[in-house]
């Protein structure tokens, strides 16, 4: 009888003590990450396509591909077309980012593309630069 | 077992659970989410360290950011470790770096702007998403609601959707019913409807009341979701609302008009560039209502008068009033009454309408003007006798931290959260019960999102003195005098601005004397002509008296001047070193991208021939060393240009001849308006020396 209640009691003990780690809270992995693929653009997505509404769709069109209204009198190198996903590739952020705050000059191309450095700041670029990546991902009419 | 084992068993039980509930609770303040975060973060400083990219390690432990006069105190670093780090841009959540904003966050916390709940050290109590906190995290798109609570206005730097929220709520006159801090309620909303039966056809108001967007598209009154009924007694009272004096001119016939009446009208109306403020089929300005069908619902008596003088009808237009001779005004009603109709109208439709409109009788009317109260119509119209007392609408100060748990979500299903509250009431004003009485503005989702972050921003918070943005300038006094009188006749402030009061459509005149000619400002009174030729909208012919241009031109010059634009630029422009100088420049900075010069480059910004003849060289000048100082909205970027650089183009800009034909061979060729300065009196350096 004692025998029972004693290794009942020692399996009680050792019940509670395993109950301690086994009541960790929270996520032992790392959760998946945020797909960005979503519609909606996010914060500096949306900045971006303010910004670029107001300053390069004029040539590049409201939709990136390099037709916009002014594009017509651009020659003999029309403005680029931001939704060719392949030569998009080819350019990475950085050059994204000199060729708008330095110009088409400083890439060695076109100079018809100003430079918008000293009236868009770093920030303001970098929103241009994210928004133009989702032109070739995610098209918009 | 005997009794006396039972109780020490008892007893042993009881202590043996006391000890496994210490032994949870020290656990579970022992195992921490945030110690595994931290240690996920671990992880990714070495991952990234093997690809040579350097991440700062943090101190393990609890992080906090605290902001005493912020009342902050943010310990979500604790496991979003990684928010000032560039590198982490793509890492997932919660290591994820923070989109570089203009507020630093280990100054500003996160609560100010995500809101949720700082003190908390789990995700789901931080986040404040369950019952238990009146503030939950907001959604990334309504994040720059927090914006709004210290920045007033709507042109806050960076805060795009909160600024496009704003404006909304101004273009639907929320104001009208609601009271919002911030925003006063404007002199005139919608039409004063105190004469009204004088003015429309009755089957036009019937149709407008039952759903305005049948009827003009683009109308900013919300539909007010009448019955049939209602609508009908409505229109028989506003009908009965008639104007005594004019309606003997209004109810006057008419001649019928002519064909040639009709094409001279068709004429004035391009001239005068009326689609400036009022669209035609789709195409013009948005200042005035769409003119496609207007026939179809004023009366061609009404039609004339108004013509002839706007204020007579509406005191407070903001129609300019035109000085067209009597024969143009019946030249151009005749126009608009013979081709702006709706087509579409049966005559028999029209007939079985108005024969099924109530009569006016007392009974009638009575109700008719319930229907009014009923539905708040006096919050954006003024009828006279009707006028609203008390409050129509609940006031919006607070609205952006209203607590869930005081709103009526009636019988819906959305989930019970202050912005989707907020953005069903929008959409569907009437979808949390069925006595409620707000129209419907039939609005697109984007839209709506839009205005419900902007609502957001109403929480009331108080601001601390350090953190309060610059106090917005009062606006300034009328003007008096002739000058004063000669912009209430022409409205020119809807479209123009004058240190700091009107329209944006149109550019900034505060400094009109500075920057352009007299000559030209004249010309240009007597006959307008597109500047920029992508614009649709222009300035309309006003055929202004040649005193009142006198006036004007006059003001301009002695008064609306800019010290940063000197009349006289000491430099000679005519030296043909300097020009060949600024043609390299124009070259090389490609400027024909947007400008043209004889007919050839872009057309962004305005042709550039005869130059000389419209501005003045200083202003030249001006413009090209810092262009938004002038016209915030312009495309145009700025080029850092050395003095030496600015000179060259400018004197480049002032050479060049106007093109065979325009407007500008008219006038005349400015003088030597320069002053060459003698050397003993240069300043030392710069492009201002003097030259031989």
């Amino acid at each position: 009888m004692r025998l029972a209640a004693n290794r009942f009691l020692l399996a009680l003990l050792l019940a509670s003590v395993g109950l301690g780690p086994g009541c960790r809270r929270g996520q032992t992995t790392v959760p998946p990450a945020q797909t960005k693929t979503s519609q909606a653009l996010t914060y500096q997505g949306s900045n971006g396509q303010m910004l670029y509404e107001h300053y390069c769709a004029v040539c590049h069109g409201t939709g990136g591909a390099g037709d916009g209204f002014n594009a017509y009198n651009l020659r003999p190198v029309q403005p680029r077309n931001f939704t060719d996903a392949e030569a998009m590739k080819q350019l990475s952020d950085q050059d994204l980012f000199t060729a708008i705050s330095r110009g088409g000059r400083a890439m060695g191309r076109s100079p018809l593309m100003p430079a918008w450095g000293s009236t868009l700041n770093e920030r303001q670029v970098r929103y241009l630069v994210r928004y133009l990546r989702t032109l070739s991902t995610q098209p918009r009419s | 077992m005997d009794r006396e084992t039972r109780w020490y068993a008892l007893f042993a039980a009881t202590n043996l659970l006391t000890l496994a509930a210490f032994a949870v609770v020290i656990s579970e303040s022992y195992f921490r989410q945030w110690k595994t975060y931290q240690a996920g973060y671990g992880r990714i400083v070495v991952e990234k360290k093997q690809q040579r990219v350097v991440v700062r390690e943090i101190e393990p432990g609890i992080q906090q950011v605290w902001n005493p006069q912020l009342d902050v105190m943010d310990r979500c670093t604790s496991c979003h470790s990684g928010v000032g780090e560039e590198a982490l841009a793509d890492a997932p959540q919660p290591f994820t770096a923070h989109p570089a904003t203009a507020h630093r966050f280990d100054e500003f916390g996160c609560t100010v702007c995500h809101r949720g709940q700082g003190l908390a050290t789990t995700s789901q109590a931080a986040h404040g998403r369950g019952r238990l906190w009146e503030e939950p995290m907001l959604p990334g798109v309504h994040a720059q609601a927090s914006c709004g609570q210290c920045h007033q206005g709507s042109s806050v730097p960076e805060a795009y959707l909160l600024n496009a929220g704003r404006r909304l709520i101004e273009k639907a006159a929320c104001v009208a019913c609601h009271e919002i801090p911030g925003l006063k309620k404007p002199a005139m909303i919608g039409p004063d409807l105190t004469g009204v039966g004088s003015k429309v056809h009755p089957y036009w108001l019937y149709e407008w009341l039952l759903r305005p967007k049948n009827f003009l598209p683009n109308t900013w009154m919300p539909n007010p979701l009448m019955s049939e009924r209602e609508a009908g007694l409505l229109t028989t009272y506003l009908l009965s609302r008639k104007e005594p004096k004019l309606e003997q001119l209004y109810s006057a016939g008419l001649p019928e008009p002519t064909p040639e009446q009709v094409e001279t009208g068709k004429r004035l109306f391009r001239e005068a560039r009326c689609i400036s403020c009022h669209a035609v089929e789709g195409r013009g300005g948005t200042i005035g209502p769409e003119l496609t069908r207007v026939a179809s619902k004023v009366k061609p008596g009404w039609l004339r008068a108004w013509l002839e003088n706007p204020k007579q009808y509406l005191p407070r237009t903001r129609m300019p009033q035109f000085s067209f001779p009597e024969k143009e005004i019946a030249a151009i009603a005749a126009y608009l009454q013979k081709e702006l109709l709706d087509w579409s109208l049966d005559a028999d439709k029209v007939a079985k309408i108005e024969a099924a409109l109530p009569p006016a009788s007392e009974a009638v009317l009575r109700e008719g003007e319930q229907i009014y109260k009923k539905y708040g119509c006096g919050g954006c119209h003024t009828l006279q006798g009707s006028e609203p007392k008390g409050k129509l609408a609940p006031e919006l100060a607070g609205v952006g931290r209203k607590d869930v748990d005081r709103l009526d979500f009636g019988r819906t299903t959305i989930p019970r959260r202050l912005w989707d509250w907020l953005t069903l009431k929008l959409k569907q004003p009437r979808a949390f019960g069925s006595n409620l009485r707000m129209p419907s503005y039939e609005l697109e989702d984007p839209q709506a999102r839009l205005m419900v972050t902007a609502l957001l921003s109403l929480t009331g918070r108080p601001i601390p003195p350090r953190y309060l943005p610059e106090a917005p300038r009062l606006p300034p006094a009328s003007i008096p005098g002739p000058f004063g009188r000669i912009l209430e006749k022409y409205e020119c402030l809807t479209c123009h601005q004058i240190n700091g009061q009107g329209g944006t459509l149109a550019p900034d005149l505060s400094f009109a004397g500075s920057q352009a000619r007299p000559e030209w400002i004249a010309a240009y009174f007597r006959l307008p002509y597109s500047l920029r030729p992508i614009l649709p909208e222009r300035m309309p012919l006003l055929g202004m008296s040649e005193e009142e241009i006198r006036t004007a031109v006059d003001y301009m010059q002695m008064v609306l001047l800019s010290d940063e634009i000197p009349r006289d630029i000491p430099l000679d422009l005519r030296e043909p070193g300097l020009i060949r100088r600024g043609q390299d420049l124009y070259n090389q900075y490609a400027c024909r991208a947007c400008h043209q010069i004889n007919s050839a480059g872009g057309y962004v910004g305005p042709p550039l021939d005869g130059l000389n003849r419209r501005l003045y060289p200083a202003y030249i000048y001006a413009w090209l060393k810092h262009p938004r100082r002038w016209r915030p909205e312009t495309v145009e970027p700025k080029r850092n240009l050395s003095d030496e650089e600015t000179a060259a183009l400018t004197a480049f800009l002032y050479s060049l001849p106007p093109l065979k034909g325009t407007p500008l061979e008219s006038l005349p060729a400015p003088l030597t308006a320069l002053t060459r300065v003698a050397q003993q009196t240069a300043a030392p350096g710069g492009a201002h020396a003097a030259r031989r």
